[in-house]
């Protein structure tokens, strides 16, 4: 089966009181796609946010064989140590080959995969939310680049006829409920979208985000992914 | 003396006067039908070139805005001429420019797609010409013929931007009226009242079937399963908790004077155990305390009060956890580094 995809994004949405700690890079062609949020404490961390998701999506690819991002997640994180002290990352990503969506988390951004519900037309429902590395506090556990990184949670998903992968910093995945995704999906339907359909999803959902009181950078991609 | 009083007829014949339509009223009357057609074809064009980008669906929910609207006279008779009129009125109202290019500009254009262009309220026109028509012009270019021989004087060409969807609105008012002017842009980007209200938010994180996840949100709220959200600014904030044993319509979470309650309402079929295990009795208030989390556990027969003794998958009978943040805590959504214990 031949993967499409199509994306869109809001990245650090709403401009004046956004710092731009966040960072979004897709290489369509290899079905790479990575959202990174820099930590908000530590200054250089949108700079080391860009690097990383740059770094992500522009990882040479084997035909026909997924990513480890495992190895290239520790791998990045040891360069990141040397190359940006005093950051930390988030990542949340995937690869989209003709076999299936390998999906990857680091941190507490969100990333969850949404499917077609076959009863009702036009809907999506979620069906799977990658782990989100959330300490007692509410602050991420664990993040690429900082002192602390025992986890890439990593997953894969069989080809199936359409996918949307629905990806947040941290700042809009607290406050967006499943329903308000779930509706703003629903434009989309069983269509094809462009790019620009999603592009306006995911500027529709960041501004309610904003609207609900969001102070953190406002950041979400959309991948949708057909097979064919 | 005119020809008809040779034969006695008097020019007006009691209440029958007639009034002779102005030069001025007449070119400005001309100006703005021109003016009117070449807007309206300069949006549609423009709206057309965006529109095919999109789903129906999207052009249906949402809408473009007008933002820039630059009109070229095209030779430089016109240009004075139009220059002159706005000018001369401009000495009696100093308002006259703006309110002439309002006129012209319609609140709304929509096309047989679906797309819908709104004027924003502060739209004031650019009128311009070309440097090069101030010279003498040549008569080859002193006159653009249309096909019908009528003269073209104007160009117009419009600027989109959106599409926004219709609920995020934000325009202050769709009419370009002349008071809009001077009335501030509300954006619609403010919490919602419930929000301002309150002085706090609860903290929400949901261990169900879709692992953990957690929310900060406004009072008040309303936790349950199948959640579908309202988008009226009096109702709840709704959190959708997936699991096997949980009731439609959980968990109520309010603030009333300063407090922030919960309670099970009594149409649900499950309650929930504290993490002490008490059982919370239908529709009794259950109070919140500052710097505590109350954990919550779903899946209790609201007929028995009975906890089952097996409860510890989350997908069948899902945790919740509730804590209050002040709502103007400062970089509550910061992001932290995380440190080695050592």
């Amino acid at each position: 089966m031949t993967p499409r995809c199509v994306f869109g994004q809001a990245i650090n949405h709403g401009g004046q009181s956004s710092a731009g700690f966040d960072a979004f890079s897709a290489h369509a062609s290899l079905g790479l796609f990575a959202l990174c949020d820099g930590a908000n404490s530590c200054a250089d961390s949108g700079r080391a946010a860009a690097w990383l998701a740059k770094a992500i999506t522009q990882t040479p690819v084997d035909d026909g064989e997924f990513i480890n991002f495992r190895t290239l997640v520790v791998d990045l994180h040891q360069q990141m140590l040397s190359d940006f002290p005093e950051t930390a990352s988030t990542l949340i990503g995937l690869h989209v080959r003709p076999q299936g969506l390998r999906l990857v988390s680091v941190g507490d951004s969100q990333l969850s995969l949404y499917k077609h519900k076959g009863w009702i037309r036009g809907a999506w429902r979620k069906v799977h939310t990658m782990p989100q590395d959330i300490d007692a506090e509410g602050h991420p556990s664990q993040l690429i680049a900082s002192e602390v990184l025992n986890t890439v949670h990593e997953l894969d998903f069989p080809a199936a006829s359409a996918w949307m992968v629905v990806m947040m910093s941290d700042g809009p995945a607290k406050l967006l409920s499943d329903a308000s995704i779930e509706k703003a999906l629903m434009s989309i339907g069983q269509l094809t979208p462009s790019p620009q359909d999603l592009d306006y999803t995911c500027q529709s959902l960041a501004n309610e985000a904003l609207a609900l009181g969001c102070r953190d950078d406002v950041s979400i991609a959309l991948v949708w992914v057909h097979y064919e | 003396m005119k020809f008809r009083d040779l034969f006695g007829i008097k020019a007006s014949s009691g209440s029958v006067q007639q009034l002779n339509t102005r030069e001025l009223d007449t070119f400005a009357d001309n100006i703005v039908y021109e003016l009117k057609t070449l807007i309206s074809r300069a949006v549609a064009e423009a709206l057309e070139e965006k529109e095919g980008r999109y789903l129906r669906s999207i052009l249906e929910e949402s809408f473009f805005t007008l933002d820039t609207l630059v009109i070229k006279a095209l030779d430089a008779t016109t240009y004075r001429e139009l220059e002159d009129f706005l000018s001369n009125h401009e000495s009696i109202n100093p308002r006259f420019r703006t309110e002439f290019f309002h006129q012209v500009v319609q609140a709304e254009y929509r096309s047989s797609r679906g797309a819908s262009v709104k004027t924003s309220p502060d739209l004031t026109p650019i009128y311009e010409v070309s440097p090069q028509l101030l010279e003498s012009a040549t008569e080859d270019e002193s006159f653009i013929l249309s096909l019908k021989g009528r003269k073209v004087r104007f160009q117009v060409r419009a600027v989109l931007s959106g599409p926004t969807r219709k609920t995020q609105e934000p325009l202050s008012a769709t009419s370009p009226s002349p008071q809009a002017q001077t009335t501030p842009v509300i954006k619609n980007t403010a919490p919602p009242p419930h929000l301002h209200s309150s002085q706090h938010h609860l903290h929400i994180t949901l261990h169900d079937k879709h692992g953990v996840r957690q929310k900060t949100v406004g009072l008040p709220a309303l936790l349950g399963r199948e959640m579908t959200a309202q988008h009226d600014d009096i109702s709840p904030t709704i959190i959708e908790v997936a699991g096997m044993y949980v009731s439609r319509r959980q968990l109520i979470v309010f603030e009333s004077f300063g407090q922030i309650y919960c309670f099970v309402p009594s149409e649900a079929s499950l309650t929930c155990t504290t993490e002490t295990g008490k059982v919370l009795p239908p529709d009794t208030l259950l109070r919140l305390e500052m710097d505590k989390t109350l954990k919550l556990t779903t899946g209790v027969p609201m007929d028995t009060l009975l906890a089952p003794t097996q409860r510890e998958s989350v997908s069948d009978y899902p945790k919740i956890d509730i804590r209050i943040v002040h709502a103007s805590t400062p970089h509550e959504d910061a992001t932290p580094r995380p440190r080695a214990v050592r």
